[in-house]
């Protein structure tokens, strides 16, 4: 345990390290808030419900679901395709401790300075979203917002871990992990809504897992999503997460009887 | 003029070649263009909401949101086949001290620095799906098309491109001071979204700031503007005022900003 602990302080230290682009990056972030939240004050009418969201709640999902997709965000799997290119992934097979432990270790000390940061400007987001359009949220939405925030970061940990795998297999894979980013983002309901794709596509995106990453938590903070449906949505993502750790550890099995520790 | 037609030589040389590194790998040609469609669906999101709310906004139907957006997809093939890749790369360029190989050419650094990587593919594949959706809204809204209208929108398209190389090229200019600019770059990258959607939904204020100061909106807006027949003429001027404007300033802040490079080699 100890070993995974001290990965964890090297992850936390890489935060540290690199904080201010962490923070410009949280500032990138502004740009769809404000693009969308013109868009919602240009087409919604008083009073109106638009993709089964009033003004106030949609305002609250751009500002909410765009935190959240920054946080979620993965970035290892790049440095899995760089260990396998290299070789250098041999340094750690030799070691005692598993990769993918080491690596989720590296990737929840990353993301607990993070999350540090994101409290705060959570709070701030919250309370300005409850005084200019009426959010309301209690100590319940925020304990199992949470609750899914963990899932989601581990939901999507797995998630890239098994796109990272794809580095046995391709020499160069930084447009792939680009693509599948953006594919994921738009089904986890970063860019919009879910109800904005209309009834049909919503179904199967809400039969897919990606809406655990970004819209369940963010649907459970301003309370769309009815707090007594947390434990079976959460029992839910466990089950994919489950599902995804045991295509990750096959294609890891599978993954290693090509690797040749070319260069190291 | 000389040195113009020796660099769109050395332009045309090193499209070239990236053509042929692209279509060497071609694993990464493909997932290339996995990506930019990717982002061009996110773009077509914009069109999908539009469409969905079905609603009039600012006198703009959604068929006019269509024409703005296919806009928006076309410039982008400028930013991504062109740009992009330069931006992104300048950060570790100047980190790990290849830059210093580009300062040794007898061409402008500038030049070089930012024009070195093109990928045609990215450009094709936003400039066709541009070119279609901004079809697709002209023949909805059954807009007569002559060649004065094409060419209006060629001569908008280029100012806006030029526009939109200079406002990307500022920002990164803190490169030279700043150890790590990738998220200036990320920042910068993140602008180019607000021509997701047309500017006439901002309010006046953010239609002066976005046209005259930071011009982000002469980008995408101005071409679509003029083929619907709604460019005012003070923008019509601007169009050609702005881009030797913010190309002038972003030299200014290139040349400075080079006096602030150390080699780290």
């Amino acid at each position: 345990m100890e070993k995974y602990l001290v990965s964890f302080g090297t992850g936390l230290k890489a935060a540290l390290e690199y904080r201010a682009n962490f923070l410009l990056s949280l500032l990138a972030a502004t740009s769809p808030i404000v693009i969308q939240t013109v868009l919602w004050l240009a087409l919604f009418s008083p009073g109106e419900v638009l993709f089964g969201y009033t003004f106030g709640q949609m305002v609250a999902y751009t500002v909410l679901s765009q935190l959240v997709s920054r946080l979620v965000r993965t970035g290892f799997e790049y440095q899995i395709n760089e260990d396998i290119r290299t070789g250098g992934l041999d340094r750690y097979l030799v070691k005692p401790l598993g990769y993918a432990g080491y690596r989720l270790a590296v990737f929840l000390g990353e993301k607990s300075l993070q999350s540090l940061f994101m409290a705060v400007i959570l709070v701030v987001a919250t309370v300005l979203l409850s005084m200019f359009v009426g959010l309301r949220i209690g100590p319940l939405e925020v304990s199992v917002f949470l609750a899914s925030l963990v899932v989601a970061l581990v939901f999507n940990f797995l998630l890239f871990w098994c796109v990272g795998m794809a580095g046995f297999w391709m020499t160069e894979t930084t447009f792939l992990f680009e693509a599948v980013r953006i594919v994921i983002i738009t089904l986890s309901g970063g860019i919009f809504p879910l109800t904005v794709f209309g009834p049909s596509a919503k179904a199967v995106l809400s039969a897919l897992p990606f809406r655990f990453t970004i819209q369940v938590p963010v649907d459970l903070l301003t309370g769309r999503m009815a707090t007594d449906a947390v434990v079976g949505e959460l029992l839910l993502a466990l089950v994919w997460a489950a599902a995804l750790a045991l295509l990750g550890r096959t294609l890891w099995g599978l993954g290693l009887r090509r690797f040749s520790a070319v260069g190291s | 003029m000389n040195s113009l037609v020796h660099h769109l030589k050395i332009w045309a040389r090193l499209i070239k070649m990236n053509l042929m590194g692209q279509l060497e790998y071609r694993a990464n040609f493909v997932t290339g263009l996995l990506v930019e469609g990717g982002y061009l669906i996110v773009k077509l999101l914009y069109i999908l909401v539009a469409f969905q709310a079905g609603k009039t906004i600012a006198g703009y139907g959604p068929d006019e949101i269509l024409v703005f957006v296919g806009t928006f997809v076309l410039c982008t093939g400028f930013y991504a086949g062109l740009y992009m890749m330069n931006l992104f790369q300048l950060s570790t360029l100047v980190r790990d001290g290849s830059f210093d190989l580009i300062l040794t050419k007898p061409v402008s650094s500038l030049f070089l620095a930012t024009f070195r990587r093109s990928d045609m593919a990215l450009f094709l594949l936003d400039v066709i799906a541009g070119l279609v959706l901004v079809g697709i809204g002209l023949v909805r809204l059954k807009t007569h098309v002559d060649l004065g209208l094409v060419v209006g929108y060629a001569f908008f398209t280029a100012s806006g491109a030029a526009v939109g190389y200079a406002l990307w090229l500022l920002p990164m200019t803190i490169v030279f001071r700043m150890v790590n600019a990738d998220a200036v770059a990320g920042l910068a990258d993140s602008f180019w979204d607000f021509n997701n959607v047309p500017m006439v939904v901002y309010d006046h204020v953010g239609k002066f700031v976005g046209v005259f100061v930071i011009p982000i909106f002469v980008i995408t807006n101005f071409p679509s503007l003029f083929v619907l027949g709604r460019l005012p003429v003070e923008y019509a001027v601007w169009a050609f005022a702005a881009p030797p404007v913010f190309l002038g300033l972003a030299v200014l802040a290139w040349n400075r900003g080079l006096k602030h490079y150390s080699s780290s080699t």
